[in-house]
């Protein structure tokens, strides 16, 4: 059984998947469903996004970091879906009733914000995802997006602007 | 701060709204079983995917060609598994044609039937062959994607050779451009594909549903645009309307009024509506079950059509927005879903499956509960009134 050579001793790479979907799963089943509105499409990408990992595991070189590296195999696996015949099968309305049932109390304007970040256009939608809601530092988006860092602050910014707006319209904000 | 404060507004907000979604405790050992192929995982194959197969198909034999200057009838026969006749002519014959920024968009080939129109759309630089055409950014980012995925006939080029590699190799410059279509004043819903041919052309093919022909015409806003390379979202578009004549199709409508069950739920499928165009079958469900609560369960089901030989899904596909609630008479609530099969409906037995959106989507049909499950419907189309 090959091994991946990690910080602290050597793992197997079953051991390795374990570790990246503890740590990364959750992350990435909100950041799949907020980009493709679908529960269902995004516990697929998740589950395409790990299998990529796996078989890629013994070619990670460690140039970015692991979790740049993981988010950008799950940008790419949802910017595929969004192109598939089976999409377009599929409800894309933004329609927030179809998550499970909350199990924190949510707050006045959760449900606004959500919904507008999810009708912004997918390159804005992306640096809000990754930036805003990961923490990602513009470098770190930048690796996982693919795309400079200039880009990420320009989409950023533009994203933010439009987020303002909207929800000035529904009666609510950022702050 | 401000900053800040906004990025921890939306990361909160998005956390309690999501707050409910949980992880699959088995994920890592279906990922392992998965990749060593001892489950099968449900591949759905992007148009992209069958293009390519296909292209690498074809290319392997002398009809290569043959395979530029695709058509409504070639895309159809190629790529979206479709059966249709050999003699299918769109019969298009208009020239329409835009230029903007230094780009020819010209309409190829276009066909309505029923309420749905497909056109194809060209793009290529008006001066000079060494600029390749891209779509818009969003869907196709030239340093990720991989050539193989939009070029039609590309040989010597291994698979893993994204577009900005292969244009640099080859000298060509890129452009992003967008390409629309749908009827003048009603709500876009539309979905397509491209594909590059001879490297410069772009070809993009779009579908839009829910037309509302008048007079057996139907007046088509074509709309297609160049992105500027500088500022990535700004986009200078042109646009175009022209009639296009739909194809009459004659509805066939069954009463069917079976029921069946979906989780607590009683339904009774009333009728269904078959609109067979050359291309595909629209299908429309009307159904109807008793109380709010089961009407709003039912709005996570839908109504699949299934291959009775193989259980398989049927080539279905659709841009509708999924059931919806039309009305209700007391305690009765009334729905509707709609869809389409590619190609023509051949058989004279539509099978049905009820099945929660979640599951078929991510699982498939229901193998388990067979044919002669009450959640299988036969409707004899022959039947008709």
């Amino acid at each position: 059984m090959s091994t991946v050579v990690a910080k602290g001793p050597a793992i197997t790479r079953d051991e390795k998947l374990e570790e990246l979907v503890d740590r990364y799963q959750i992350s990435l089943l909100k950041v799949c469903f907020t980009f493709l509105h679908d529960r269902s499409l995004a516990e697929d990408a998740v589950q395409d996004t790990f299998i990529k990992a796996y078989q890629s595991l013994d070619y990670f070189q460690g140039n970015s970091s692991e979790k740049t590296w993981i988010f950008r195999i799950a940008m790419n696996t949802c910017r595929d879906m969004l192109r598939s015949r089976w999409f377009r099968f599929v409800d894309r309305r933004v329609d927030l009733s179809r998550l499970p049932e909350q199990t924190v109390q949510m707050e006045d304007g959760d449900k606004e914000i959500m919904e507008s970040v999810m009708a912004l256009p997918v390159k804005l939608r992306e640096v809000i995802l990754l930036c805003s809601f990961e923490g990602m530092t513009t470098y770190e988006a930048a690796e996982s997006l693919e795309i400079t860092q200039q880009a990420v602050s320009s989409r950023l910014k533009r994203a933010k602007e439009k987020l303002r707006k909207e929800l000035k319209e529904k009666g609510c904000d950022l702050s | 701060m401000t900053e800040d404060r906004e990025d921890e507004r939306i990361r909160s907000a998005m956390t309690r709204t999501m707050s409910g979604l949980v992880g699959n405790p088995y994920l890592a050992r279906r990922v392992v079983d998965a990749s060593k192929g001892e489950v099968k995982v449900k591949k759905k194959l992007s148009v992209v995917t069958v293009l390519v197969v296909t292209l690498m198909l074809t290319s392997m034999t002398a009809l290569a060609l043959q395979l530029s200057g695709w058509k409504i009838a070639d895309y159809i026969r190629n790529v979206d598994e479709g059966e249709i006749p050999n003699d299918f002519e769109s019969g298009f014959s208009q020239n329409l044609t835009l230029d903007v920024e230094g780009v020819r968009f010209h309409v190829r080939d276009a066909y309505a039937a029923g309420n749905k129109i497909i056109l194809v759309t060209e793009a290529s630089c008006l001066e000079n062959d060494t600029t390749m055409i891209l779509p818009s950014e969003s869907f196709c980012d030239p340093n990720i994607r991989h050539a193989s995925q939009y070029i039609k006939e590309l040989n010597g080029v291994d698979d893993e050779t994204t577009l900005s590699e292969y244009a640099r190799q080859k000298g060509l410059s890129m452009v992003h451009v967008y390409v629309n279509a749908m009827q003048k004043e009603t709500y876009p819903i539309v979905s397509g594909d491209d594909w590059i041919e001879n490297d410069t052309t772009l070809v993009s093919i779009t579908s839009a549903n829910y037309l509302e022909p008048k007079d057996g015409t139907v007046e088509v806003e074509w709309e297609v645009g160049v992105f500027d390379n500088s500022n990535d979202e700004s986009l200078i578009t042109k646009t175009l309307v022209f009639q296009l004549p739909v194809e009459n199709v004659q509805p066939i409508e069954i009463d069917v009024q079976k029921d069946v069950v979906a989780g607590d739920s009683r339904v009774t499928l009333d009728r269904i509506v078959l609109m067979p165009t050359k291309l595909e079958t629209q299908v429309e469900l009307f159904y109807h079950t008793d109380g709010r609560q089961s009407a709003e369960q039912l709005l996570e089901y839908r109504f699949i059509a299934i291959d009775s030989s193989s259980l398989d899904f049927m080539n279905i596909g659709s841009n509708s927005d999924g059931p919806e609630i039309m009305g209700e008479e007391g305690q009765r609530v009334y729905l509707h879903d709609a869809w389409t099969i590619g190609g023509s409906l051949e058989t004279d037995t539509l099978y049905l499956q009820l099945l929660p959106v979640y599951t078929w989507a991510k699982e498939g049909t229901d193998r388990n509960r067979g044919l002669s499950d009450v959640q299988i419907i036969e409707i004899n189309i022959t039947d008709k009134n």
